[in-house]
């Protein structure tokens, strides 16, 4: 089958964009290796700015010690991870609701979910907001035990900001919970479950099978794929949010990496060395992420493209 | 192939229950609960550090309303009209960004050398996109030292003070989205889209004698219209509510409110003045805006599809 | 294949245990005190700081300096329950706070610290609210003009002094600025038009019936339209800086730089011109206007957060920190202004020099000297509507001066008429 000829020419403006979209990174990383005079010294000609001319490494040693970069990495770490196993968790349970049983009302809900993927997160964001601040009077009124729960009996002065906050602001369980929830997740894995052949899973319930175990030793494992794709998906977008951390922590203690980048800006004037070293120490991770995961994350992609 | 799998509703029922239960109760309390709460909290007044009142239809008047002043009729708002143009200016990047992938993946045939490194170029920069990226940009476009502006000053040009220029603000974010996203998810729904158009329908026209523009005109942009069509419409959602990150990190907001968008407008009424209630109004009223959009869309574009 | 479920949910646990694992504090009652500042000035903080725990043993206090959007994030906690005990605070929101109930009521505390020392008739009258105070004032004077003493005498214009007054420096401006007259002038602008209450406060103009209290708008008035005039003909002159260059680069940095021959500000900038100018330079109170040389001034003060955990180890640090005592270590640093009669006029501050006319500062502080167009809840939008109509006189100069006070009035009327909130009528 002859297929529509191409033009060795092609590669002329491939390259060209292809050099475009490294461009600027070229100079994230020669910023990020510069020192810290030379950044401001005004370069006349294009080339040296994007090729790294002083090796610099000093700056991303110095990066952990400015600022508390280590906790910020931590938490960010910490978040990300427990927000990507509630979500798979609850998706993939809820998917196996919508895609393998059979229940009154099913559909109906399941196009309730499908119509919340419209509203602005703006919308929602408000009352979580107020919820999350509400939580620690709610808690204090109705359940004193919870209250006692959180360890503030241990810590002679609860009012410090990182000891006793179990719920509400500037609290891990702010920045966790309310991301451990997605339709879209439910969405992507219930259009895996539905393309997945079920003989395996009939064959089970005939033998006898409890559908928690169908889910958790054949369903699972069939789906590794849609689920490491949710997985990728979830970390990915986790690690890099910004706005719901930012309305939600005060306190430095909590900051998660993309808060922590703004700690290099001071009043006079932004490093912007050290910016980019820490821009670029965050990176990595997706970095490390998309390119192992690469088959999976452009497989989603398209899954989510493809309307059921 | 029903029939094997036998609806025992019931048992199912309760099991379903327990599957569903942890999602749907999160569904419920950060969803789909506070769609209906927002609603409510838009006829409020509240700064959350006095108890809530109560001012009926008072947000909304005061969000779209106009009243006569001895300059005529004026909006009661300005800063939304100002802001919502600065959202729909910013939704250029929409089509910019469209016809970028799409070219993009009409140059990476299947059988050329070096594709796959190709897309993973192109694909990078939607990858790391968020605040990093943002941090980045605000450096490029730094009017002293930043990439952009050396590079034109190697050709002999003096750059404008890009992101604290009224008139350059604009046009710098619509560019640096167009790096992030001419190589991102649309170029790859586009690669899957292209791939599936059967080589047969180029044989035959070619044999017609067809060029190579109404090649594309007649087989490929027609196939192409379902995909368009999705990108177009998920695009449009995301566009009218984004824009915060952005100008949040790049610039403030401004020059003078400038690069405000919707999206940014809630965060400050919300976030910076604690007006919770008429956040909750312009929230609802981007909400609907987004509803409507999408709509016309789908009767516009189904039309389309069918066609 | 048995998913890992016990690793999933140590994971989702993980937060919480971490959070619960922290050492134990000894019995020290801690107070934290937000405030901003550069490195420099925070040094002096300390200082203050450990002379108050010197003379406190048992309270330790921490500092939380927090720099860009100081009031977003304050604000924030607030909302949270989480504030810091004792809160800087500036004039533009102290009223949008106090009358919101956040901050403790202080008057006792200013009573006690002021008994035998009076504080000045501005930051009395700037902060005081049906007779409470929210807050303690340790900063408060006026702006003043700095003026660039080279480019006046290399141009052979007099000096300002008493007689100096608005229309002179209009009259003046041709000379001292090279972009639009002189081209011999050593600056390139004569000055930088300050924000517009200034020309009100010159005129003698007043938007409302009473500035604390308001029922009725009077900005219909002769001095209001000789303010907007006067402004407009400032602009005209083309000696003024032109608007777009303002918002590129820094105010006060045109002024540094030697670009500017007349620069409108508080003390605080001294720290940034200090050993950082080519040229020499002083303060002059501002040029005159109908109703004097009245200026504008702004505002800091100390507050405690009325949910306070720790209520009287923080009055207790403000009481120290607002004292004379604290207010001469404050004054040493070089942000403030002493806002005590007796301090505000002795040889240790007015001897601070450079600037050499440190007396100026004081002088704004005096009966009259300064004030605000409004003292009360909504402060800044009433800012906003002046700054909008200030801008449309400016930008659009075919606009006769009559209809843009007849905006002015219809907005200020519709801010009057809109609720806010109100501070508690009953005095104690």
């Amino acid at each position: 089958m002859k297929r529509p000829s191409v033009s060795r020419w092609v590669h002329l403006p491939l390259l060209m964009f292809a050099a475009m979209a490294l461009a600027p990174l070229a100079f994230m990383l020669t910023t990020a290796l510069s020192e810290p005079g030379r950044t401001l010294r005004a370069e006349v000609s294009l080339l040296p700015m994007l090729m790294p001319r002083t090796w610099h490494w000093n700056n991303f040693i110095e990066v952990w010690g400015k600022v508390p970069f280590m906790r910020y990495y931590l938490n960010s770490l910490m978040i990300s991870l427990a927000i990507t196993s509630g979500q798979v968790l609850t998706s993939a349970m809820a998917a196996y609701a919508f895609a393998r049983l059979n229940w009154p009302g099913r559909d109906r809900l399941f196009l309730a979910y499908l119509a919340t993927l419209m509203i602005p997160g703006a919308v929602t964001m408000i009352p979580n907001f107020i919820l999350m601040k509400s939580l620690p009077e709610i808690f204090g009124k109705c359940l004193p035990f919870v209250d006692w729960l959180s360890l503030r009996h241990l810590t002679p002065d609860p009012s410090s900001p990182m000891v006793g906050r179990w719920v509400g602001l500037d609290s891990y369980f702010a920045l966790i919970l309310p991301g451990m929830f997605s339709a879209y997740g439910t969405f992507l894995l219930r259009q895996f479950l539905l393309n997945q052949p079920r003989e395996l899973e009939e064959a089970a319930e005939i033998d006898g099978c409890g559908h928690a175990r169908i889910f958790f030793h054949i369903t699972l494992p069939l789906a590794a794929p849609g689920v490491a794709t949710l997985a990728i998906f979830t970390f990915m977008g986790s690690w890099g949010s910004f706005l719901w951390p930012l309305v939600t922590v005060n306190h430095d203690e909590l900051r998660t990496l993309p808060l922590g980048l703004q700690a290099f800006q001071g009043q006079y004037g932004t490093e912007w060395h050290l910016l980019m070293a820490a821009a670029l120490l965050m990176l990595l991770p997706i970095l490390v992420v998309f390119v192992a995961g690469q088959r999976f994350f452009l497989r989603g992609l398209m899954l989510g493209g493809v309307k059921g | 192939m029903r029939a094997t799998f036998a609806p025992r509703s019931r048992r199912h029922g309760r099991t379903a229950l327990i599957f569903l239960l942890p999602n749907f109760v999160g569904f419920v309390v950060f969803t789909a609960g506070p769609v209906l709460v927002s609603l409510g909290l838009s006829f409020t007044s509240w700064d959350l550090l006095q108890p809530p009142c109560w001012v009926g239809f008072d947000n909304f008047v005061r969000l779209l309303g106009f009243h006569l002043s001895p300059e005529g009729w004026e909006a009661n708002d300005p800063y939304f009209w100002k802001y919502l143009g600065n959202t729909l200016f910013l939704l250029l990047g929409l089509p910019l960004n469209t016809a970028a992938s799409l070219g993009l993946a009409l140059m990476l045939q299947d059988n050329l050398r070096f594709r796959s490194a190709y897309r993973f170029l192109f694909y990078l920069p939607s990858v790391v996109s968020g605040v990093a990226i943002y941090y980045l940009w605000r450096w490029i476009y730094n009017p002293d030292y930043g990439l952009l502006n050396t590079a034109l000053a190697g050709l002999g040009m003096e750059g404008p003070a890009w992101l604290s220029s009224l008139s350059w603000s604009k046009p710098a974010l619509l560019l640096m989205g167009l790096w992030v996203s001419a190589g991102g998810q649309a170029m790859i729904l586009y690669l899957a889209a292209l791939s599936q158009i059967s080589p047969e329908l180029y044989e035959a026209a070619e044999i017609d004698g067809a060029g190579r523009w109404e090649k594309f005109r007649a087989i490929t942009w027609p196939a192409l219209g379902p995909v368009t069509f999705f990108i177009l419409t998920m695009g449009m959602i995301g566009g009218l509510q984004g824009g915060f990150e952005a100008a949040y990190v790049m610039t403030g907001g401004g020059p003078f409110g400038a690069t405000t968008t919707l999206g940014y407008q809630i965060y400050n009424l919300a976030y910076v003045h604690f007006q919770m209630g008429y956040a909750a109004t312009l929230a609802w009223t981007l909400f609907l805006l987004v509803l409507g959009i999408t709509l016309l869309q789908w009767r516009f574009g189904s039309r389309q599809t069918i066609a | 294949m048995n998913p890992p479920l016990t690793p999933l949910l140590v994971l989702l646990g993980l937060p919480w245990i971490l959070t619960a694992c922290v050492p134990q504090r000894e019995s020290v009652r801690e107070i934290t005190f937000s405030l901003w500042g550069a490195t420099e000035q925070l040094k002096a903080e300390e200082a203050i700081v450990a002379e108050f725990e010197k003379q406190h043993p048992g309270i330790r206090v921490r500092l939380m300096p927090m720099g860009a959007r100081y009031l977003e994030k304050l604000q924030a906690m607030f909302v949270g329950q989480a504030a810091p005990d004792v809160i800087m605070i500036e004039i533009s929101m102290y009223d949008n706070w106090a009358s919101r109930g956040v901050l403790a009521d202080l008057t006792e505390d200013l009573r006690k610290i002021t008994r035998d020392h009076p504080l000045l008739p501005v930051p009395q009258r700037a902060f005081e609210r049906n007779g409470r105070f929210f807050g303690i004032p340790i900063n408060c004077h006026g702006h003043v003009a700095y003026v660039n003493l080279d480019a006046f005498r290399a141009t052979g214009v007099p000096l300002p002094d008493e007689t100096w007054t608005w229309e002179k420096l209009l009259a003046q401006s041709p000379l001292l600025s090279r972009r639009h007259g002189n081209s011999l002038a050593l600056t390139d602008y004569a000055l930088l038009i300050p924000q517009f209450p200034i020309f009100l406060t010159a005129e003698g103009a007043t938007l409302f019936d009473s500035d604390s209290l308001p029922t009725r708008v009077t900005a219909d008035q002769p001095a209001v339209h000789r303010a907007f005039d006067l402004v407009r003909r400032l602009q005209a002159s083309g000696c003024a800086v032109p608007p777009e260059v303002q918002s590129d680069q820094g105010d006060f940095q045109l002024f540094r730089d030697g670009r500017l021959a007349v620069y409108f500000a508080g003390r605080w900038i001294v720290p940034e011109l200090l050993g950082k100018t080519s040229f020499a330079w002083d303060v002059f109170s501002v040029p005159a206007g109908t109703a004097g040389s009245v200026t504008v001034h702004g505002g800091t003060v100390l507050s405690v957060w009325s949910k306070s955990r720790h209520p009287e180890e923080a009055r207790a640090f403000v009481r120290f920190y607002a004292s004379q005592d604290g207010a001469r270590r404050s004054m040493l640093a070089g942000r403030y202004a002493p806002v005590y009669a007796d301090l505000a006029f002795q040889p240790e501050f007015l001897s601070l020099a450079p600037p050499r006319n440190m007396r100026k500062f004081s002088e704004t502080m005096g009966e009259g000297r300064a004030r605000l167009p409004y003292y009360g809840p909504g402060m800044g939008q009433v800012g906003d509507i002046l700054l909008g109509r200030a801008g449309q006189a400016l930008v659009q100069p075919e606009i006769p001066v009559s209809e843009i006070v007849r905006g002015l009035c219809f907005d200020l009327q519709r801010w009057l008429d809109q609720p806010r909130s109100t501070y508690p009528r009953e005095v104690p």
